[in-house]
C-alpha cells in the first residue's frame, strides 16, 4: 500500500472511531426518557418501598421492577 | 395369730402398654386420672310359670373393660388408639419451613410464580410455629395470612392486619429469580425463573416450625390405617405406705379412638375405653400380682 493510500485509510479510521465517541457522548448527555405511570402502583420488597400514582415519572424505579411495571400495566 | 392387715389397692402408678408378638414395651403413661379394670358378669335368671320368683340362676357372659383416663399423649397412643404411629423428626437447629404447596393454581410456579419459599438467613429464630397461606394480589404481587397468633410473637413480631388474618401491611413483589422476605416470619419466597405473571385466584401454602428439640407429626384417618393393634397392658397401683404393691397384666387388649381434648385452662384429659378378651396361648385374660414388701 502507498503511503498517500495508507494515510488516507489512517484518517478515515480516525473519523469513524471519532464518530463513535461522539455518539456515546450525546447519548450519555440526553436526558433520560421519562416513563409515566399509567396508574397507582406500589412495590413493596424487602427494604425497597415505593408508592406509585398515576402521572409519576417512574424512570427512578429501578430497574429491576420495570418488568413489574410493564406486567402490571403501570408503564 | 392375728388377723392380716385389710388387702387394699390404692391410686394408679403407671400403665405400661406392650406388643403382644415382640413383648416389647410401647412406653409408660404416667400422668393418670384412673385405669380401673371392670369386670363385669351377668346372672341369667330362669323365670316361668306362676313363680315370679326365679326358678333358677347362672352366670351369664362376662366383660372385662379397661377405662384408661390419661393426661398425657405419648406417640405410641396414636398407634395404639388411631391407628397410625406419628412420624418423629430428631431436633432441628434451625428450625424447618416446610415446602410450599399449590392449593389453587396461579401462585405456585417455577417460571411464572413464587417457584420456592426458605427460611431466610440469619433468621431462623423469628421461625414461628405457624401455617400461612400466600394469595394473589395482582400479576406480580401477592399477600400472606396466617392461621393462628399463638406463635406470632417469637423472634420478630408479626401482627393481623384485617380480619381475613393478612399479615402483610403492603402485597409484596414477586421479581423473577429474587427472594422476597415475608416480614417477622423468618421466610423468604423466591420468583421464578421467567417472567412473572401470576394467575388471578392463585393460593398456595406452607408451615413452619421454630427451633425446637423434636418434632412428631402424624395423619390420622388414611384408609391403610384403619386398624388398630392388639396389646397387652401392665397397670400398676400406687406403692403404699406398708409396702403394698399391686400390679395387673392384661394379655390382650384392644382400644379404638382416642379424644384430644382442647379446653379453656384446662390439660386435656382423654378417656379411652380398652377391651381385655382371652388370649389361648395363656389361657387367660389377665394376671394380678399382689406382694407386701417388708423392708
Amino acid at each position: 500500500m502507498s503511503s498517500d493510500a495508507e494515510k488516507k485509510h489512517l484518517k478515515k479510521y480516525t473519523e469513524s472511531v471519532l464518530e463513535t465517541i461522539r455518539g456515546v457522548e450525546k447519548k450519555k448527555d440526553e436526558p433520560r426518557s421519562q416513563l409515566i405511570a399509567k396508574r397507582d402502583f406500589v412495590i413493596h420488597q424487602n427494604d425497597v418501598h415505593i408508592e406509585i400514582k398515576e402521572g409519576d415519572d417512574v424512570s427512578h424505579v429501578p430497574e429491576r421492577y420495570w418488568q413489574n411495571l410493564k406486567t402490571e400495566n403501570v408503564i | 395369730m392375728a388377723l392380716s392387715d385389710p388387702r387394699g389397692i390404692y391410686g394408679v402408678h403407671s400403665v405400661t402398654p406392650y406388643n403382644r408378638k415382640t413383648g416389647e414395651f410401647y412406653g409408660i403413661l404416667k400422668v393418670l386420672n384412673g385405669s380401673s379394670l371392670n369386670v363385669e358378669g351377668s346372672l341369667v335368671e330362669l323365670m316361668g310359670g306362676s313363680s315370679k320368683f326365679p326358678w333358677a340362676v347362672e352366670t351369664g357372659e362376662l366383660k372385662v373393660e379397661m377405662s384408661l383416663k390419661i393426661s398425657q399423649f405419648e406417640d405410641f397412643l396414636f398407634e395404639l388408639f388411631l391407628g397410625k404411629a406419628p412420624t418423629q423428626t430428631s431436633a432441628e437447629a434451625a428450625g424447618n419451613v416446610s415446602t410450599l404447596t399449590s392449593v389453587v393454581t396461579g401462585v405456585l410456579n417455577a417460571s411464572t410464580g413464587i417457584a420456592s419459599v426458605s427460611a431466610k438467613s440469619g433468621q431462623s429464630a423469628s421461625l414461628k410455629f405457624a401455617k400461612y397461606v400466600i394469595k394473589y394480589v395482582s400479576a406480580t404481587t401477592v399477600d400472606v395470612y396466617a392461621a393462628s397468633d399463638v406463635d406470632a410473637a417469637r423472634g420478630t413480631d408479626w401482627a393481623y392486619q384485617t380480619d381475613l388474618l393478612k399479615i402483610t401491611a403492603s402485597p409484596l413483589t414477586v421479581t423473577a429469580s429474587t427472594a422476597t422476605e415475608i416480614p417477622g416470619t423468618g421466610v423468604e419466597f423466591t420468583g421464578g425463573s421467567g417472567v412473572i405473571a401470576l394467575v388471578a385466584g392463585g393460593v398456595a401454602t406452607f408451615e413452619t416450625r421454630p427451633i425446637n428439640s423434636g418434632v412428631s407429626t402424624v395423619r390420622i384417618g388414611g384408609l391403610a390405617n384403619q386398624t388398630m393393634p392388639e396389646f397387652g397392658a401392665i397397670v400398676i397401683a400406687q406403692k403404699r405406705s406398708n409396702g403394698e404393691m399391686t400390679e395387673l397384666d392384661c394379655f390382650r387388649c384392644l382400644g379404638s379412638g382416642m379424644p384430644i381434648g382442647f379446653e379453656k385452662n384446662a390439660w386435656a384429659n382423654a378417656e379411652i375405653k380398652v377391651k381385655a378378651f382371652y388370649d389361648s396361648a395363656k389361657d387367660g385374660v389377665f394376671d394380678l400380682r399382689y406382694v407386701k414388701a417388708t423392708s
